[in-house]
């Protein structure tokens, strides 16, 4: 594999955009995929992924980075977690691992598991919102990685807690 | 002024000091009011405590050199300068497009995530909602002539052509269709009634390269971008039954001031597609020339994209010819979409696997008593 590098096709200058934009976003985007992960090397992970795609995809001085690498991160964590979510349900024929933990940190993982499962079922667009806006995002950064106007992000953040609360309800009770 | 909406008050939680002069005059003197921020405000403490994570500290130089060393492709070409479309259809033409190349791409997405996949059905199971598209700025002649044909991408075979009848009564378009034929308030529905109904559809596109990089060179444009399992894979659209009911004459001298009302009801489409994952369709369609580097379209396609990729039907609305509101009636979301000069106005909505539309001449509160009567 090359490397990235300037080229006359990137033109000049644009590995140094690349790592500008880089050391900015990377913990941002990074914080963005672990709140709706809960799992720092697996957000790593999908952080990486999405800045690998936007290089292969967009200028580094594009206009709208920020808000793309927002906005895919929150959607790539998301399809991280359904897969997990399908796949667990696959190896849950197989049995468990005793955890070596005290009961605190089985009753925690439980809260972990059961929010990213309401996560997973929420409709796209909540789950982001929530993703964006708890990881520090204000309501602009919000409104420009949904696509949406300023006004709107807080209805829909309104709508999306409520339904996250009603989502984790559903998991307890089942 | 009224009492503020959701939003605002989720948003003074957060950021206290967007609010304009007159929504902070009205919260100070309204008790109702501070009372919904403050059962809002346990709501969001409640999320913040469900979604809290431990701190997610990074080495940001070894991400760098891991990123850098797995990138191995160049930049795409530089932004794009797009010329003003003359017709005001394209306007609305090129976010269909979007909508319909990203229904495919959503199609993947809704059952699949990022895995390779062999067979994956869309069957949007609602609500319906609506995405604002933003004009294209500058100079948009060529806008539409630089986008990308993407019928000339690969073979369309229809499978099961619509058919199309108009003038059937009420019987037979219940029968043909095998939906419910509606029959809305009298005071709404005046003049004769015409219905018309059209089949279940099914085609099937097939991507080729070949074919994409021959019809690109014959028309003279740039040659499109084909990743890595694009060529060769597949989608499957199946469409309708639908029955369209007009109450009243639409021809040629009609217009948005005179439009009668029409309700129309249809099968929500299925999609299926073979081959390819939601990441490789999203990145074929974003890196093709005339929309990769074009922020308003890139936007679109990630705007209309996220609510497909959910599993809901999405309408584009252009941002500078119409508006469009969540509006829920008896328990069923729908949204309201209205015309920028206030002559039209429509409500749709989704039950089970049909999509209900009415609209025409009409104001909010007109069509939710429509609504009322045959939602």
């Amino acid at each position: 594999m090359q490397a990235i590098n300037a080229s006359p096709r990137t033109g000049v200058g644009s590995r140094d955009d690349f790592e500008r934009l880089f050391r900015e976003e990377y913990p941002r985007v990074v914080g963005i995929a672990n709140r709706v992960l809960a799992d720092r090397q697996a957000a790593e992970d999908v952080a990486q992924e999405v800045f690998v795609d936007f290089h292969r995809l967009h200028r580094a001085d594009a206009p709208y980075a920020g808000p793309w690498l927002h906005a895919a991160a929150a959607h790539r964590a998301l399809n991280a977690i359904r897969s997990r979510l399908r796949r667990a349900k696959r190896e849950a024929a197989y049995p468990a691992p005793v955890p070596a933990d005290p009961a605190e940190e089985a009753e925690r993982a439980e809260e972990r598991r059961l929010v990213r499962a309401a996560l997973a079922r929420m409709p796209n667009r909540g789950a982001t919102v929530l993703a964006l806006r708890y990881s520090g995002l204000s309501y602009s950064e919000v409104a420009g990685a949904l696509g949406v106007g300023v006004n709107q992000v807080g209805t829909l953040l309104r709508r999306a807690e409520a339904q996250l609360r009603r989502e984790v309800e559903r998991g307890t009770s089942r | 002024m009224g009492h503020l909406g959701d939003g605002a008050l989720r948003r003074l939680i957060d950021e206290p000091l967007a609010m304009s002069d007159s929504e902070r005059f009205h919260y100070q003197h309204c008790e109702r009011c501070q009372a919904r921020r403050r059962e809002y405000e346990v709501e969001t403490e409640s999320a913040g405590r469900l979604l809290a994570v431990g701190p997610a500290e990074v080495d940001t130089q070894a991400a760098l050199r891991a990123v850098t060393a797995r990138s191995g492709q160049p930049a795409p070409a530089p932004l794009r300068l797009f010329a003003r479309s003359a017709s005001s259809l394209n306007a609305f033409r090129r976010p269909i497009l979007l909508a319909a190349a990203l229904l495919a791409l959503a199609s993947v997405a809704v059952t699949a995530g990022p895995a390779l996949l062999t067979t994956t059905i869309f069957e949007p199971k609602g609500p319906v909602t609506t995405v604002t598209v933003n004009p294209p700025t500058g100079d948009t002649e060529g806008l539409v002539a630089g986008l990308p044909d993407l019928s000339a991408y690969g073979d369309m075979t229809v499978i099961k052509k619509a058919q199309t009848q108009t003038g059937v009564t009420a019987a037979e378009a219940a029968s043909t269709t095998g939906l419910k034929v509606l029959t809305p308030p009298a005071q709404y529905a005046t003049g004769s009634v015409t219905y018309t109904t059209v089949t279940a559809s099914e085609g099937s596109f097939t991507f080729s390269k070949t074919k994409a990089i021959a019809a690109a060179q014959a028309a003279g444009k740039p040659v499109p971008v084909f990743p890595d399992g694009i060529d060769g894979s597949t989608i499957d659209v199946t469409a309708g039954p639908a029955l369209v009911e007009v109450f009243g004459t639409v021809d040629k001298n009609s217009t948005l001031s005179n439009l009668p009302l029409i309700v129309a009801s249809s099968k929500a489409p299925v999609v299926k597609s073979t081959g390819v994952s939601y990441e490789q369709l999203e990145a074929f369609l974003v890196a093709q020339p005339g929309i990769a580097g074009n922020a308003t379209l890139v936007a679109a396609i990630h705007a209309i994209g996220a609510p497909l990729a959910a599993g809901q039907l999405a309408i584009p609305i252009p941002a500078d010819r119409a508006t469009s509101k969540d509006e829920t009636t008896s328990g069923v979301p729908g949204v309201l979409i209205s015309d920028k000069t206030g002559l039209a106005s429509a409500l749709v909505w989704q039950k089970g696997d049909i999509v209900y539309a009415a609209g025409g001449h009409f104001d909010e509160s007109q069509l939710l008593a429509i609504y009322q009567s045959i939602g």
